[in-house]
């Protein structure tokens, strides 16, 4: 009796109402609006706010949040945009989204101490070294110029973007309290690729060097290490 | 008692709550915005609890849906209280949870037999897990449903007593059920047992845009009504742990302060008169 009651009920709201019903309505997707916009902060500002509001509420109706943690809601938005055919006016968008995704996910992920060069500086073993990367880092290259975009809104910047368009890599990081966002090149992207893989240092420092000849393999690793890329009890498990 | 009159925390507010020099002060939180694994809205929790007590408000144990508590936001519910270790942990008699899916909303139950075996169950549960008794708070009411077998203080005082549960006493929620559904809300409030009351919420509401339905909105100052109500509960149950909420159109953290100003004027009233 119960489950049908709430399976009726959760129907109803479903469906535009009125009166009492419409509160029921309103305030679920409101919560779930609220949410996407405070995950979404980026993807909000370029769609403006009525445009954001009606992509948000057929997210919230076609993927509702699973979990309440509203939180972390929002997880499938970056593909779903992707799939929406009127946005491929904005090809950028899926791209910003993602970054907001990974920046989400660095935000709350656990807590544990970034690897320091004090730490591997001075080994000889430091080649055989396999790390682990921080629970705060996440990186990913995408084929839209949306770290640029991203980064512009974040730091509020007034007026038209002049941008190239390219592919770009982004990489965040979390060695202190906060968020940390930095533009990764594509030879700081193979290197933490290869880490995250289970390579050791030497074998991706290796392996980038030969895809990008051109780059310090050195001073990528002094870079991303300094960036808080990698957890400190990793340095430990030398195989 | 050992909790005064505290206030509903904000991250917005972060500096002020804590340079707050009011005596007794403590904030409450919604346990489910910190159900994170790390990261700064944590480590600004754990700041706020090493200078006030805390209370862990949930919202998203759908303790009346038809089916138990799930086993994972029990577990994340159980992690926030060891970490903080909460004067109070309360929750909502409402579900928000069918088939998998989540409803950000505090959702009604019928007042049945089989509402309240499921519900001692699902607090059972939650309690077990815990190590602790909780406390569960009455739903504000938009909607008459059909098929109540049971008052809703009754219902609530017969929770109680089957759980060990305490109750949380949302003296808006009184307002605005009594508004929409027409009953008297001081006559409602005469009904619950004294000793049962572990903590009392004061919030504002506001009329719906067709202006006949009061929503429960925290989203402005507590009414003169509500107050009255409060004041006069006070009066026959004695001081309680008595929480400001406010959600939306956050004003300054100096006017929470002057509401929450306002219920430790009553509760000291009241513990002035019992001396």
């Amino acid at each position: 009796m119960l489950l049908e009651f709430q399976r009726d009920f959760a129907a109803t709201i479903g469906e535009p109402a009125e009166g009492a019903m419409s509160i029921y309505r309103n305030t679920v997707l409101i919560g779930c609006v609220d949410a996407l916009r405070a995950n979404y902060p980026v993807v909000a500002q370029l769609l403006g706010n009525e445009m954001f509001e009606a992509v948000a509420v057929e997210h919230a109706n076609q993927c509702p949040p699973r979990r309440p943690v509203l939180a972390l809601y929002g997880a499938r938005f970056p593909d779903w945009l992707a799939e929406q055919s009127w946005l491929h006016e904005i090809p950028y968008l899926p791209h910003v989204a993602r970054i907001e995704r990974l920046h989400i996910e660095s935000l709350f992920a656990s807590d544990e101490d970034p690897l320091e060069m004090a730490h591997v500086s001075g080994r000889d073993d430091w080649q055989a070294l396999r790390l682990r990367l921080h629970p705060a880092t996440r990186f990913q290259w995408l084929t839209a110029p949306a770290m640029s975009i991203w980064l512009a809104h974040r730091e509020g910047s007034e007026g038209e973007l002049e941008l190239e368009w390219k592919a770009e890599g982004v990489l965040l990081t979390r060695p202190g309290l906060d968020v940390q966002p930095s533009r990764l090149s594509r030879a700081g992207h193979r290197f933490l690729f290869g880490i995250r893989l289970g390579e050791s240092v030497g074998a991706a420092a290796i392996a980038t060097a030969g895809l990008y000849p051109d780059t310090d393999v050195g001073s990528l690793f002094t870079s991303l290490v300094n960036a808080g890329a990698f957890a400190a009890s990793s340095h430990r498990s030398i195989p | 008692m050992t909790l005064a009159a505290g206030v509903g925390f904000k991250a917005e507010h972060f500096e002020e709550a804590l340079a707050a020099p009011a005596a007794g002060l403590w904030f409450e939180v919604h346990a489910e915005n910190y159900m994170v694994d790390g990261g700064p809205r944590l480590a600004m929790l754990e700041t706020v609890r090493s200078e006030r007590p805390l209370s862990l408000h949930g919202v998203g144990m759908s303790l009346a849906g038809a089916v138990p508590p799930d086993a994972d936001h029990i577990a994340r519910l159980k992690l926030l209280v060891d970490r903080f270790e909460p004067e109070l942990v309360s929750e909502h008699l409402a579900w928000s949870r069918l088939d998998g899916r989540c409803f950000p909303d505090l959702l009604p139950v019928p007042r049945t037999n089989e509402a309240l075996a499921r519900l001692a169950d699902n607090i059972g549960r939650v309690q077990d897990a815990l190590g602790r008794s909780i406390l569960i708070e009455n739903p504000s009411h938009y909607l008459a449903l059909r098929d109540h077998q049971w008052s809703e203080t009754s219902f609530l005082a017969e929770l109680a007593r089957r759980t060990g549960c305490g109750l949380l006493i949302d003296v808006n929620n009184v307002a605005v059920g009594a508004h929409n559904l027409g009953y008297d809300p001081a006559a409602w409030l005469e009904t619950i047992p004294a000793e049962l009351v572990g903590e009392i919420h004061l919030a504002g509401h506001s009329l719906d845009d067709e202006g006949t339905l009061l929503i429960d909105s925290h989203d402005a100052a507590v009414s003169d009504d509500v107050w009255r109500l409060y004041e006069s509960f006070i009066d026959r149950i004695g001081a309680k742990p008595t929480l400001i909420e406010r959600d939306g159109n956050l004003p300054p953290f100096a006017e929470l302060m002057a509401e929450r100003q306002r219920a430790q004027h009553v509760l000291e009233g009241s513990l002035a008169l019992a001396a």
